[in-house]
């Protein structure tokens, strides 16, 4: 059941990023894979603030198409975590994965 | 590769989103998109030196309805306003709208919408004075009446990419955290229609809709079925959808777009289905032409497009079958060919949903093109029974009226000079506002004409323009269409060129041709014209002799051109 879920969340991640990719130049897109750095404060690698706030929009209505819950991912608790979820695909899934604990795969 | 077209983004809300979309998008034309500075929509509209203009080709004004009136904020809060002061308001808006035409070739004006979710006061929202919808469609409308006759201003429908993108067209969230207004669907239909605008402006709208017939415009395979056997109204679901695909095909002649038909078919039974089936919509002089055999269907297309005298890049290809539909496109790369729906049901929807036969106007001669078509059919087949060619000439009896370029004539000649690719001395592109600016010029005289014969009436076909310089004059535009080639409306033309000139005192007049892709034809009349080929691309008239006009044709005048010397 979990790996299920796990894949959802993964697809609805690349999913967001097929959506964010549309409004970034070629050169600046971001790949499908569990190791693409997301946002990095500094802005070296990945989004920038308003491709963050495209790809967590996305996402957000991802999420709800793919495992039938919503979840609010800016928010607080994001800010919170002691690693960034936004940092890479991978810290996002995890991230997900626990925000939507409990809820059906 | 041509220039990008540099396209400003002046908005009260953030639009980088839509810029990305529209610098991105791999559709023609190719557009730069530029933002001017985040929610300066007043003062970039008052400044007419605002360095955001400069380069720009075109520009998107889009606002919010409560920051261009902002009595109508008083409105979304349940306040008293004055419906006039509101209206007022969107006067203000759109003199300031006005005043930016010129510094841009085109501006593009989305109409104003609210969020979706924004259900105000349910059934009181329509009453008048204090409905939110009420006044925001007074508002539009007011907006519309401002703008919709000024050359140079298009008013978009933002109200479709609302209803596309649908309850998510708006999302709070998008709004706090980046100050953006839609979401990026309604970006996405938006840039359509803008990119179908620059299409519109530049000419290159599309002209011809080519047809398969089995499983395109009826059901079944009449070949197979007989023409009794194939689905076409009457009590059937599929049979009614049909007939409504016909419906909005016959909707886009009358837009003047051309139909035309290549079929894999026997000829015979296929005419025979389109002339004598009762639910039949469409009959045989809707069509400008067909070829229904079983050659390739890229073959016939290209015979085809070459009868009606159009470029490929001007026709669409409409097949149910995509293995035909992928030969086209491999074949044909300048055809659109559209992705069709295997559900006949949904075939009437996707040829509404095409934004290629957008225009900035509809004209006389639009409405009257197919007709104008198949007369061209009945001169071809006089012009067979009649063995030489200047017999044929004088029987069809070809009157030419010449005029100035009037506001009426605007849009057509607009239309006609950024659309002629052949005989077009020099293609230029220009907007209403800048061909009227041009004409109204000390030095400069502008003429139009209208061609009709026995056959028919063309309507408005050809523009010649002429500059006096100090010793000599310059034809600056030579520009007919297609469909009066080679019927002496061309000698004519450079005649009243010649015989103004004399007028304004030059000893000559020449024209310079700067070649194209697909402007040979009028190098070729150039060269036979009687005009002295001095170099390779410029000819010259000595203004003391006369140039004279093919007896076979009358040139009539229909008022003084629009001249300022």
């Amino acid at each position: 059941m979990e790996k299920i879920k796990q894949k959802k969340i993964i697809e609805a991640v690349f999913s967001a990023i097929d959506e964010v990719n549309q409004l970034l130049p070629t050169a600046q897109r971001l790949k499908k894979s569990v190791n693409t750095a997301l946002f990095d404060k500094s802005g070296k690698d990945g989004l920038d603030s308003l491709g963050l706030i495209n790809f967590v929009i996305a996402l957000e209505q991802e999420i709800v198409k793919k495992l039938k819950v919503t979840v609010a991912l800016a928010d607080e608790r994001a800010m919170l975590q002691k690693i960034n979820p936004f940092t890479t695909v991978k810290t996002l899934t995890v991230y997900i994965a626990r925000l939507t604990e409990g809820d059906g795969s | 590769m041509s220039k990008k077209c540099i396209c400003l983004l002046v908005s009260d809300f953030n639009v980088d989103n839509l810029s990305a979309y529209l610098s991105n998008d791999a559709g023609l034309p190719a557009v730069a998109a530029v933002t001017a500075p985040f929610n300066q929509v007043i003062p970039v509209l008052r400044n007419n030196a605002a360095g955001c203009w400069r380069n720009a080709d075109a520009a998107v004004v889009w606002t919010q309805p409560h920051k261009a009136a902002p009595s109508f904020g008083k409105i979304l809060d349940f306040e008293k306003a004055p419906p006039e002061a509101i209206l007022k308001e969107v006067d203000d808006f759109s003199t300031l709208i006005k005043n930016a035409v010129g510094r841009v070739g085109y501006i593009f004006v989305p109409t104003w919408v609210i969020p979706p979710y924004n259900r105000a006061w349910g059934m009181v929202d329509l009453k008048t004075g204090s409905g939110i919808l009420n006044t925001l469609l007074r508002m539009n409308l007011r907006l519309i009446e401002n703008l919709e006759d000024v050359a140079g201003i298009y008013l978009l429908d933002a109200q479709r990419w609302i209803s596309v993108a649908g309850k998510d067209a708006c999302n709070p969230k998008l709004w706090y955290m980046g100050k953006i207004a839609f979401s990026n669907e309604v970006f996405r239909e938006a840039v359509k229609d803008i990119k179908a605008g620059l299409n519109a402006v530049a000419g290159n709208t599309k002209k011809l809709i080519i047809v398969d017939l089995d499983d395109t415009l009826w059901g079944g395979i009449v070949g197979d079925a007989g023409m009794e056997g194939i689905k076409l109204g009457g009590h059937d679901h599929i049979g009614e959808a049909f007939v409504d695909f016909q419906r909005a095909l016959k909707a886009l002649t009358r837009r003047g777009i051309l139909l035309g038909i290549v079929s894999k078919n026997d000829e015979k039974t296929a005419l025979a289905t389109i002339s004598k089936h009762p639910e039949m919509v469409l009959r045989l002089e809707d069509f400008a032409g067909w070829r229904i055999n079983w050659e390739d269907k890229a073959e016939n297309i290209v015979e085809l497009v070459k009868e009606l005298n159009l470029g490929l890049e001007a026709a669409v290809f409409i097949d149910d079958n995509p293995a035909e539909r992928a030969r086209v496109r491999e074949a044909l790369p300048s055809v659109y060919v559209p992705d069709w729906p295997g559900d006949k049901m949904i075939y009437k929807s996707a040829l509404s949903g095409l934004s290629c036969f957008d225009k900035l106007s509809f004209t006389s001669e639009d409405s009257r093109r197919t007709q104008s078509y198949a007369s061209e059919r009945k001169r071809k087949q006089e012009k067979s029974a009649i063995p030489s060619l200047g017999q044929w000439l004088i029987s069809l009896d070809t009157n030419i009226v010449v005029g100035g370029l009037s506001d009426i004539d605007l849009a057509r000649a607009t239309q006609l000079l950024n659309k002629t690719n052949q005989m077009n001395l020099t293609t230029r592109r220009m907007s209403e506002a800048q061909l009227k600016g041009w004409a109204a010029k000390p030095g400069h005289a502008l003429w139009v004409f209208r061609v009709f014969d026995k056959f028919g009436d063309f309507g408005l076909v050809g523009i010649v323009s002429v500059e006096i310089k100090t010793k000599k004059a310059q034809i600056v535009d030579f520009v007919l269409s297609c469909r009066v080639f080679g019927r002496g409306v061309e000698e004519a033309m450079l005649a009243v060129a010649c015989r103004y000139a004399k007028d304004s005192k030059p000893k000559e007049i020449f024209a310079g041709y700067i070649p194209t892709v697909k402007n040979k034809p009028c190098l070729d009349f150039f060269k036979k014209s009687g005009f002295n080929q001095k170099s390779k691309n410029y000819f010259f008239w000595d203004l003391a002799k006369n140039y004279k006009i093919p007896a076979y044709v009358k040139l009539k005048k229909a008022g003084k051109a629009t001249q300022s010397n």
